[in-house]
């Protein structure tokens, strides 16, 4: 099928939503020991998201994400060290320190960046596709959102220009039911988000979001359109927040028979079995034992690396001379 | 008296106002079913239902503004902005349509609604997530601005701002809803615009709000070891700030320290200095200290978070630079 | 006309802040020859003469002999020609280089002794300001503990008890003895000075009922009745330093040593009395149309007031007291009038008037009363006053701050309360 994954492409998309998956839940352990600080949005179980559609992106596509952008980061080509000692506020983290886990950014590799204030990253990607137009870089900027962001205003009115000025930018609706604790059915009176993107010329496409493969798929068509100059297109994907908001959720209004069903179509267990075909169970073992060997050590860098050290930051001094 | 928590005085105050009224309702993100990430709004739609308990979607702009219109016409809404660092998306319909309508139109219209909101940092949850934004707020006029320290004060205070006909902006902080504290039972209101003397002192004067009041009592244990007698203002309103309590404490002890949790530059602490000058300026020993956040961004990472906000400590540093 | 400053730059020795101007040799308008002993001063090791160092005239002296002069202050001048007499010199460019701050301001300013280099202002925090102010302290001669050598309350606390000390030890402070300063105010003891309020002809106390309750909460009050007012009818006086002295002993008798005086009218001019009186630690001075300041007052009102007997005749010269009638409370004219009855002291009240305002006079001046004054005083006047004009108010010497009310008349305290009552709780916090 068209813009189907190589097999090379997925063995390094599971390979990267296994780091991701190491990732959360080694960050779930260590919240219990009491080890985290500040509130800590996983995604497991919706890696396919975020690490299949930046899959598709080259080195100079950029990327905006959300709160819940941990495979977002490792997806668009961030090492795992760097994202584990950020959440861990070290001095060697991405921004050392400063960010946490939910404003990560990684100039270099197109991530700029997460984003906690919600629906803001819609507008932050359209004004990087309408800097790339201007440009001329053949560049496409993307953004990942959730289903609350879709109901923001600011959604509207990014997209309305995106659409009307044919910016290069796709949009990745990552559907996992739930604003915060809000179900989808709270939120919006339509069901599938994507028919608005009708409303701003945009084509869209509703895909299974535990399907690495079917995501690869569709935003490859959509980003190949943006490249061309067609303009901005959607990608709805559909999936599930297994884990809860965020850390500090507690809990009690998601249907235990709803988690365990999604549980059963767990992107890595769609793309294992995909895989298992093509290159062998010894493979995808190596493969998995080496991922989880990489994050087991980014974790015990990350933990024994030194804090930052407070200084002021000038660039905010509001004073003409240093005072 | 009870014993309560700050959230739970909140909760009991929003439950008395709705079950007295049926013209008030809550909404906002999360309050409903949920209760509220801070579980202030807790069984209320449980009680009272989901017309007048409303779980929203993600729009503080446009839900501000409906509050706004709503409380025009005969409802006493009581909107939930989850984090203060929200507020700049409400901004509009504070500044453009709350605050100017009753002057406007003359006094056709009244507005009594409350926004809700919570801020502040010390919780590890970034520069999104961490703010004090109370001088933005105390600085647009018509609109009242309290932040009380003491769950008796959240409870009697969210009372009276519920009943009052100006738009009141309610400013919580997440490190306060687990403190505790004795309650007076039944309808009892605090008046927005009264400070109050948490404790008598003659060296020297600290006002401070919310969570800034915590900082600051403890404060006065570290500096009375330090042999200085200070005394510690809850001004509990920024708008209307009572100024009068502040001009008697300053003619008490000539020497002020002025606590803020937002930026310095054009902050909330900065009105405090300039009003003390004002109105006390002839009481004034020295020049007032002011204790804030440094002026960028709030980050992630404890010892980075913990070097910038305003603490005991600090307020101690001043007030000890302050009567040198 | 070009004059060269006289200096003591090179005779005061580098620790020494100031020096003492011991003996001019000559006297200004006298001729100069280069060498010429000028002036004798005092520095910290010896008598130090200084000499001309130009042909010319004596022509200004700026420190007497006696007075401290700072180390680079000018002493005097010497002008290439002979001044002329009555015509003060003008100073020179060479003077406005010698000396930042014009040596006369510091003569003028400041205290004859400073420990301040000329130019430099005494930095103080403006509590350290008000309280040497009302105390009569001067900052110039007073060092300050607080960073950068600010001057604060202590500061001035210290040199108070200093002082105090000093006329301990002189044997001059009796409790009962006059101070030489009669506004000086002790200081010491703020926070418990009552304000003193005094009315005005023909009035009694109750006419402060309405600005009582609306000063500031904290300030206690004490209403007097004049003599021969009010509860005090049978106690007439026939002069205003009489008066004075009765109002002084009643206060001594209370045990008020320390007041804020606010008066009206007559009281207003009873108050610069008393102030000069030098009994009463006085903290602040608010006066209300007062008299004493000019010899003008409505004779025909002062006449009516105390000839009236039914509210007929009393009416029409309520309405020349204020500025518009409706301020009247109504009843007013009944009320007074009952008043006037049950004090049954008409006739002690007509005789005062014959007697404090003979010929329609004010016969008594306390302008140079209110001119001594050394603390916090403020003058309110009613544009529309018809019974003293509101003209006097340009007597007020500089330090007075003056309020003329517009659409008021001669009682701000009946037809603007509000705005009085803000006035005096101004003037007493700004005291201390
Ligand atoms: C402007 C704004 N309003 C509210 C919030 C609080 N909040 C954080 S995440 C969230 C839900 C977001 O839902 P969605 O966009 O679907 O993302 P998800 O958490 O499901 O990944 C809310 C309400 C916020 N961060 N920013
Ligand atoms: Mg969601």
């Amino acid at each position: 099928m068209k813009n189907t994954p190589s097999v090379e492409q997925h063995l390094e998309i599971y390979r990267r939503m296994l780091l991701v998956r190491h990732l959360e839940e080694g960050l779930g352990t260590l919240h219990k020991e009491g080890r985290t600080r500040g509130p800590i949005h996983r995604c497991d179980g919706q890696e396919a998201v975020g690490v299949a559609a930046t899959a598709v992106l080259e080195a100079g596509d950029k990327v905006a994400t959300t709160h819940r952008g941990h495979a977002v980061y490792i997806g668009k080509g961030m090492a795992v060290h760097p994202v584990v000692a950020e959440i861990f506020g070290r001095a060697t983290g991405a921004c050392g320190g400063r960010a946490g886990h939910m404003l990560v950014a990684d100039a270099e590799k197109g991530v700029i960046g997460g984003n906690a204030i919600v629906g803001a990253g819609i507008p932050a990607a359209t004004g990087m596709a309408l800097s790339m137009q201007i440009l001329g870089t053949g560049n496409v900027a993307m953004c990942i959102f959730g289903d609350g962001a879709a109901q923001t205003g600011i959604c509207h009115e990014a997209m309305n220009m995106a659409g009307l000025w044919k910016l290069p930018v796709v949009f990745v609706l990552e559907h996992n039911q739930f604003g915060l604790t809000v179900p989808s059915e709270v939120q919006s009176p339509v069901e599938d988000l994507s028919i608005r993107a009708a409303g701003y010329a945009m084509p869209a496409e509703i895909v299974d979001g535990n399907d690495a493969v079917a995501v690869y798929r569709a935003v490859s068509a959509m980003v190949e359109r943006a490249r061309r100059g067609e303009g901005p297109g959607m990608v709805e994907c559909k999936t599930y927040r297994i884990e809860g908001f965020s850390t500090s959720d507690m809990g009690g209004y998601q249907k235990p028979e709803d988690i365990a069903a999604w549980k059963e179509r767990d992107p890595l267990l769609v793309s294992r079995k995909a895989l298992l075909g093509d290159v062998g169970e010894a493979k995808l073992a190596e493969i998995e034992a080496a991922a989880k060997a990489e994050v087991a050590e980014a974790f015990e860098t990350a933990l024994s690396d030194p804090m930052p050290e407070f200084s002021l930051d000038e660039a905010c001094n509001p004073y003409s001379e240093a005072h | 008296m009870a014993m309560m928590r700050y959230a739970e005085a909140l909760n009991a105050a929003l439950r008395e106002e709705m079950q007295a009224d049926p013209s008030v309702f809550v909404f906002g993100e999360d309050i409903g079913r949920y209760g509220g990430v801070f579980k202030v709004t807790k069984g209320l739609m449980e009680e009272f239902g989901e017309t007048r308990v409303r779980d929203t979607p993600i729009s503080e702009q446009a839900l501000t503004a409906m509050a706004v219109t709503a409380a025009m016409t005969g409802t006493r809404p009581v909107l939930e902005i989850m984090y203060a660092d929200f507020v700049p998306l409400t901004l509009d319909a504070l500044v453009n349509q709350a605050s100017i309508y009753n002057y406007i139109w003359n006094g056709q219209v009244k507005m009594p609604f409350v926004l809700r909101t919570q801020g502040g940092g010390g919780a590890g949850a970034g520069a999104q997530h961490s703010k004090s934004l109370d001088s933005m707020l105390a600085h647009i006029p018509g609109i009242k601005v309290v932040a009380p320290s003491t769950p008796a004060d959240a409870k009697g205070m969210l009372k009276a701002a519920i009943r009052d006909d100006q738009p009141v902006v309610f400013l919580e902080h997440k490190l306060l809803y687990n403190t505790r504290g004795e309650v007076p039972e039944g309808d009892v209101t605090v008046p927005l615009g009264k400070a109050a003397t948490l404790r008598e002192g003659s060296d020297i004067s600290i006002f401070a709000t919310s969570k800034m009041v915590v900082e600051a009592l403890k404060a006065a244990d570290l500096l009375a070891a330090d042999g200085v007698s200070a005394e510690i203002v809850d001004l509990r309103s920024l708008r209307p700030l009572d100024v009068n309590a502040i001009v008697a404490s300053i003619a008490k002890t000539h020497h002020a320290v002025v606590v803020n949790e937002g930026w310095r530059f054009c902050g909330y602490a900065a009105e405090l200095s300039a009003t003390i000058m004002d109105h006390a300026f002839d009481e004034l020993d020295a020049p007032v200290a002011r204790v804030t956040l440094p002026d960028m961004p709030i980050p992630y990472s404890e010892p980075l978070e913990t070097a910038m906000l305003p603490s005991a400590e600090k307020i101690r540093t001043a007030a000890l630079k302050t009567l040198k | 006309m070009a004059t060269h400053p006289i200096s003591i730059d090179s005779a005061g020795g580098e620790y020494m802040e100031t020096v003492l101007v011991i003996a001019w040799a000559m006297k200004s308008g006298d001729p100069v020859k280069t060498g010429d002993l000028l002036v004798t001063v005092e520095t910290a090791k010896a008598a130090t003469e200084i000499e001309a160092d130009r042909d010319g005239w004596l022509a200004e002296i700026f420190f007497a002999e006696g007075q401290e002069a700072p180390v680079g202050a000018v002493l005097g001048t010497i002008a290439d020609a002979k001044p002329m007499a009555g015509q003060p010199a003008s100073v020179g460019p060479a003077t406005a280089a010698a000396a930042a701050a014009n040596p006369r301001e510091l003569v003028a300013d400041e205290a004859s002794s400073s420990i301040r280099p000329p130019g430099s202002r005494a930095v103080a925090s403006p509590l350290a300001r008000r309280l040497a102010a009302s105390a009569g302290l001067d900052l110039a001669t007073i060092s300050g503990s607080g960073p950068h050598g600010r001057i604060k309350k202590r500061d001035i606390d210290a040199a108070l008890a200093a002082r105090t000390n000093e006329h301990d030890d002189a044997g001059q402070r009796t409790p009962t003895a006059v101070q030489t300063s009669p506004v000086a105010a002790p200081a010491l003891a703020r926070q418990t000075a009552p304000v003193v309020l005094i009315h005005g002809f023909g009035s009694d106390r109750s006419v402060w009922r309405q600005v009582v309750p609306l000063l500031q909460s904290g300030i206690d009050t004490i209403s007097l009745d004049l003599p021969g007012h009010g509860t005090e009818s049978a106690r007439p006086a026939s002069s205003i330093e009489e008066i004075a002295f009765l109002l002084s002993d009643r206060l001594e008798e209370m045990g008020v040593g320390n007041a804020h005086l606010v008066g009206h009218s007559l009281g207003g001019a009873a108050a610069l009395a008393l102030a000069r009186l030098g009994r009463l630690a006085v903290r602040s001075v608010t006066l209300l149309a007062p008299g004493g300041l000019g010899p003008e007052i409505n004779a025909s009102f002062i006449a009516g007031l105390a000839r009236a007997t039914t509210v007929q005749a009393l009416q029409p010269w309520l309405t020349v007291m204020v500025g518009d009638p409706a301020a009247l409370p109504s009843g007013y004219a009944q009320a007074a009038l009952r008043q006037m009855e049950k004090a049954g002291n008409r006739d002690a009240i007509a005789a005062m008037a014959e007697s404090l305002f003979p010929d329609g006079t004010q016969g008594f001046d306390l302008a140079g009363a209110l001119g001594e004054l050394a603390v916090p005083t403020r003058l309110i006047w009613g544009r529309l006053d018809r019974v003293i004009p509101a003209a006097h108010a340009a007597r007020a010497p500089g330090f007075t701050a003056v309020h003329l009310l517009d659409g008021v008349g001669h009682v701000p305290q009946i037809e603007a309360p509000v705005l009085t009552a803000r006035l005096i709780t101004e003037t007493v916090r700004s005291a201390g």
